[in-house]
């Protein structure tokens, strides 16, 4: 029964290291330290960053002549949304595939930046397409057109994919904000 | 003269940060550009989305020998470290879907082949040789560049994948 | 400060359903049934629910700060305490919660609020005020986090040694078995610990019994089994340990436990050869693994038992052959700790076990050694450590990205102010031709002129040239000194019927003519007014723009020495993580040794034994 003793060594060991989250108690003063460190490094990169993403936004699309577009979903039924073609003033700027945990994001109620650029003070117009797959696998493409009149300041543009209007028909609404 | 006097400054002068290709030999530490594809099963995956997993990407043909001598190869290393965090994506750049569901019956793959049907990423990636293979490790930065595939090739990759793996 | 390995789906899952059952008006819209007002806001969301925090994170900030996300006040607030605390913020987060007390009465709201801070104060240690958070909460959570908050409150309960209320809180948890498995898990084995072996079992059971969905619920599963079994050998009941044991997967992270364990309860019951097939596939596997290390010196003894001498000390000799390579490599790599890189010579050192590497294209070893090394340092701290660990790297390259970006940034203002200097000569030039002054003083006369002959109904003065040159023509004949006289009298009477004519037409003319010019007045007058203003916009610009440039640059530049500023900082506090880390593996490496060592011992000892026995047979 030699073996027995040594076992129950072993065995302390064994279940020791086996507890998922140990008692307080035993955390070491070491890593209080360097978390209490680690806390105030990350509140300066979050604050840097913020700055950081103030000027990239006011240099690279200044105000008055910003103009974003956004895609968000608002459907009864699930519809599968597959990719989104934006063009602006017959120019294609964008042609972007959803992926599953993203069109997930838009079905939770998530907005999706798709473009943003510069536009002169005036009239452009916007063309947008989306395909996707409807219930009974249905292939859609659906599209919608608009001219904006871009005034001094920044100028949003959502595309909501939506089936209100027309039950399980899912079709662009747009709505301006500024 | 109708234009707004801000404009004349700014708007001709505003650089757009798009992204533009990069020549492969400049990948290596620089940030693996983003894209997204279909896959053969017809879902899209975005490279961004394995961030926090080290990823292997293999560009290849079918009518490339060499491509699909290395397929197997990245078939195992799936197989062996995907629980460990590997990720591993390929991109068939004629972008045929039946073509390349053959190959990976054939072959047994089972990890994603993406098309590249307009060859935009391979252009964003500036393919000249094929295969051509990154490994990318968890922050998205591009750790090794391997063309062709020759020689010990498989112990490169496999060398530093062992490095990106532990961290 | 704990924040167990095991809490991070309960935190990503508990915020989005805490996003769910979230403040907002009472039109429902989307899945959730939240309806987004600030499109900003909805980005974020965006970010947020595909798992993207830390994305979601700075965005949000950098939204609030732009004042962009005004109608979801409350929410963005809960919204960004929750991201911190789980980004491991919990002083900022805690902060956050304090301040949403305060200022809100929305009853779902603060009762959220409370949970969080009950988390809060429960990573800080601050153990008595986080029960009272929790007492804080007056009523039943969204189901995600109530889940939570069984789970905190049982670990609340173990760690102030309420064992008894913990255990009675599991057994009123009537919910989804995977939620509570690590409660039960961590009750059971403080259970047993104290010695209530019959409690602490029937939780672990629990576990142990349980249907698992996913990998780390199979792992909890084979823990929670390998404890039970192991807690009924200590306690002498190796019956009930081996059915227990045979649950674990055969190739999981806990299957050489298990296998060590059963060769336990068979030895115990003297099955030594039932106990000699566990330990024997066990002593084939990884040598690093303290189990198999176990296995070598069982294996002999489970001979020696049988009476099997010769295997015995075959065994026992290979034992001593593996053993002292084991210390030999364990020395080296103890050598290496000086350096601080511990970890990665341990990783490199790996190959000589087993064998070298092989890559080509047909065999590649079979490896799991950075998983190896991330469960047999079992030490929560280590855990904890790489974590944050891991952060600063993400951050650290992070910030790298910006200072690149800035550097392209700083050349496109160059650019910009190369092409505003060559493009401001010309730009000049233009206006300086263009002299508006002498326009505007030419069109305040035509004004003024038109203005006149409305007042004195000059019909001529609105007329054609032709029309007014004919009228001159004809009233310079009435001037000449012939005028009057008898010969020109036929030519008088022809001129007074053209003049007749001409001011007829004129006359008819008039108010159609005159409304004409006035409004090309008008129309000049705008033009010309707009003109006037471009330029005067274009001057302004032109002085200011320099000073934008400037402007621009000097926030780039304090941006690039705050970037600086704290990659370094990140450097340094990389290097006291990574020594960090090295340190609590070096402890593990000397506890591997310090057991190796004790393995020699016992090896050489029953092989002298045997030797003995042998010997004194054959006299």
């Amino acid at each position: 029964m030699k073996l027995r003793a040594k076992f129950r060594g072993v065995l302390v060991f064994l279940l020791l290291g086996m507890t998922v989250q140990g008692s307080f108690a035993e955390s070491s003063g070491d890593l209080a330290a360097l978390d209490q460190e680690t806390q105030a490094l990350k509140k300066s990169v979050l604050e840097l960053n913020r700055d950081l993403f103030v000027l990239e936004e006011e240099l690279l699309y200044p105000s008055n002549t910003q103009v974003a577009v956004f895609v968000s979903m608002d459907v009864g039924e699930y519809f599968a949304l597959d990719s989104v073609e934006l063009s602006v003033d017959g120019k294609n700027v964008s042609n972007y595939l959803y992926t599953e945990r993203e069109l997930n994001a838009l079905l939770r109620g998530g907005v999706h930046q798709l473009y943003i650029g510069n536009l002169k003070v005036g009239e452009h117009e916007l063309v947008a397409v989306f395909t996707g797959k409807g219930t009974h696998e249905r292939d859609y493409r659906r599209g919608a057109s608009l001219v904006i009149n871009k005034n001094i300041g920044s100028k949003y543009v959502e595309l909501r994919i939506s089936d209100k209007e027309q039950k399980m028909q899912p079709e662009f609404l747009v709505r301006e904000w500024e | 003269m109708r234009k707004s006097p801000a404009q004349l400054f700014f708007a001709i002068l505003i650089a757009v940060l798009t992204m533009s290709p990069v020549s492969s030999s400049e990948l290596v530490d620089a940030r693996a550009p983003d894209f997204a594809l279909h896959s053969i099963d017809g879902n899209t995956q975005r490279l961004s989305e394995f961030r926090s997993e080290v990823v292997l990407l293999s560009f290849a043909s079918e009518r490339c020998t060499r491509c699909r001598q290395s397929l197997p190869f990245f078939e195992e290393l799936h197989r062996r470290y995907q629980a460990g965090g590997l990720k591993v994506i390929a991109v068939d750049i004629d972008g045929n879907p039946k073509s390349a569901g053959h190959v990976v019956a054939e072959l047994g793959l089972t990890f994603p082949m993406l098309l590249d049907t307009d060859q935009s990423v391979s252009r964003l990636y500036d393919l000249n040789q094929l295969p051509l293979t990154l490994l990318i490790d968890r922050e998205g930065t591009v750790r090794l560049v391997n063309k062709g595939f020759r020689g010990d090739s498989g112990a490169q990759i496999g060398a530093e994948l062992d490095r990106l793996l532990a961290d | 400060m704990l924040r167990p390995v095991a809490n991070h789906r309960f935190s990503l899952v508990a915020l989005l359903a805490m996003m769910a059952a979230a403040v907002g008006p009472a039109r429902a819209d989307g899945v959730d049934g939240f309806l987004v007002q600030d499109l900003h806001y909805g980005e974020v969301l965006f970010h947020f629910y595909k798992q993207d925090q830390f994305t979601a994170l700075t965005h949000l900030v950098t939204a609030r700060s732009q004042s962009r996300v005004a109608h979801h006040q409350d929410d963005a607030e809960l919204l960004q305490g929750g991201l911190l605390l789980s980004w491991g913020q919990h002083e900022e987060a805690g902060k956050i919660f304090e301040r949403l007390l305060d200022t809100t009465e929305d009853l779902s709201v603060r009762n959220r609020t409370w949970f969080y801070l009950a988390k809060v104060r429960y990573q800080r240690g601050h153990l008595d005020a986080a029960q009272r958070a929790f007492e804080s909460i007056n009523a039943p959570l969204p189901p995600e986090l109530e889940a939570e908050r069984y789970n905190l409150q049982a670990r609340l309960y173990i760690d102030t040694g309420r064992y008894a209320d913990a255990v009675a809180l599991l057994n009123s948890w009537s919910g989804d078995e995977t939620w509570s498995a690590y409660a039960n898990y961590n009750t059971g084995v403080a259970l047993v610990r104290m010695g209530e072996l019959q409690a602490g079992a029937a939780l672990l059971d629990r576990v142990g019994t349980m249907s698992a969905v996913d990998e780390e619920t199979r792992s909890l599963r084979d823990q929670a089994n390998v404890a039970l079994g192991f807690s009924f050998l200590q306690a002498q009941l190796d019956g009930n340990a081996r059915p227990v044991l045979q649950r674990v997967r055969l190739n999981g992270p806990f299957s050489n436990k298990a296998l060590l364990g059963v060769g336990w309860a068979d030895s115990a019951g003297e099955q030594y050869k039932k106990a000699l097939g566990a330990w024997l596939e066990l002593s084939e596997r990884d040598l690093l693994d303290s189990a198999v290390q176990e296995s070598l010196l069982a294996v002999p003894y489970a001979y020696a038992q049988l009476g099997a001498d010769p295997q015995a000390a075959e065994h026992y000799a290979r034992a001593l052959d593996v053993f002292g390579t084991q210390l030999a490599r364990l020395n080296n790599a103890l050598a290496d700790a000086g350096d601080g890189r511990l970890l990665k010579s341990l990783l490199e050192s790996e190959p000589e076990s087993t064998g070298g590497w092989y890559w080509q294209l047909d065999s590649i070893p079979d490896d799991e050694r950075t998983r190896y090394l991330y469960f047999a340092i079992a030490d929560h701290r280590f855990h904890e450590g790489l974590k944050s660990y891991r952060d600063l790297v993400a951050l650290d390259a992070h910030l790298g990205q910006w200072s690149e970006k800035l550097g392209a940034y700083r050349d496109m203002l160059a650019t910009r102010e190369l092409a505003y200097a060559e493009r401001l000569p010309v730009l000049e030039e233009k206006l300086a031709r263009f002299d508006l002054p002498a326009m505007q003083e030419q069109q305040a006369m035509n004004t003024e002129r038109t203005t006149q002959a409305r007042e004195n109904r000059d019909i001529v003065a609105v007329a054609s040239a032709a029309e007014q040159k004919q009228w001159q023509r004809l009233s310079a004949m009435e001037d000449s000194p012939a005028w009057g006289s008898q010969s020109a009298t036929a030519l008088e009477d022809k001129q007074r019927v053209l003049k007749g004519v001409l001011l007829w037409n004129m006359d008819k003319e008039y108010r159609v003519r005159l409304w004409r010019q006035e409004k090309a007045n008008a129309e000049l007058a705008d033009e010309l007014q707009r003109a006037a203003e471009q330029f005067a916009a274009i001057e302004a610009a032109t002085a200011s723009l320099p000073g934008t440039v400037a402007d621009f640059e000097s926030r780039i530049n304090r941006l690039e020495a705050s970037i600086e500023q704290l990659q370094a900082r990140l450097g340094v506090s990389m290097v006291k993580y990574e020594q960090y880390l090295n340190g609590i593996a070096t402890e593990e490496l000397v506890a591997q040794r310090e057991r190796v060592k004790t393995y020699l011992a016992q090896a050489r000892f029953a092989l002298a034994a045997i030797y003995d026995r042998m010997a004194a047979q054959n006299r």
